[in-house]
């Protein structure tokens, strides 16, 4: 399983939206139930999936799913 | 002890309920004689909400979910009743206090201007420990 595909089932389970279907190009604007709340819920439970830690201006500067999943593969590539 | 050493000013406890209008009546059968605020409606938000002044500087904000409002009606749903709690930043500028809250540990997650405090900015965080805060800039 890739990283996309690992984010997409976390974001089924938080978001509760068996419908989600991630691309890289993906926007909080595509998905009804990604809001600022549910973003930070979010960047806790990936943390926690993939054993890593954002910092504060990563977590407010992802602009799409495709950013979210280049940081995420960098630092569990670069420990 | 009404200020924290860093300046901040206990403002109010969040918590959400069902219905705005039921909950105040339960608070005043609590306590005979509550002020209320106004209802604020946030659309922008997408929650109706009052606060009660429990005791001089103590209040608790009653927050309802408006339609669409999925996020923390989900979180409502799960058995979060307990919100937020809130905080004034004693004069200091918002972001001071964010930057020196940010070396500590604590995430930011959300600024806006609340319609709740004359349009004056305010910001939640999480602590380290994931409790949510609130500040607003006064």
């Amino acid at each position: 399983m890739n990283t996309l595909e690992k984010l997409n089932e976390i974001f089924i389970e938080e978001l509760e939206n068996p419908a989600i279907k991630l691309t890289e190009a993906t926007t909080a604007n595509d998905i009804e139930e990604w809001d600022s709340l549910a973003h930070i819920q979010l960047v806790f439970t990936i943390e926690k999936a993939f054993n890593i830690r954002f910092t504060n201006q990563e977590i407010t500067s992802f602009k799409s799913v495709g950013e979210l999943v280049k940081s995420i593969d960098n630092k569990v590539n670069n420990g | 002890m009404d200020k924290y050493p860093a300046g901040l000013v206990y403002h109010h406890t969040g918590c959400v309920v069902k219905n705005l209008e039921q909950s105040i009546e339960h608070y005043k059968a609590l306590l005979p004689g509550l002020r209320l605020s106004q209802v604020y409606t946030i659309a922008s938000q997408k929650v109706r909400l009052v606060f009660l002044q429990l005791n001089e500087g103590a209040n608790l904000e009653l927050i309802e979910c408006m339609e669409g409002n999925i996020s923390l009606s989900k979180l409502f749903n799960k058995g979060a009743t307990f919100y937020h709690i809130a905080f004034t930043t004693g004069g200091q500028p918002l972001d001071e206090v964010i930057s020196r809250l940010e070396k500590s540990g604590f995430r930011l997650f959300s600024k806006f201007n609340s319609e709740a405090f004359d349009n004056k900015p305010c910001a939640f965080l999480y602590s380290p420990e994931k409790h949510m805060i609130e500040l607003i800039e006064h």
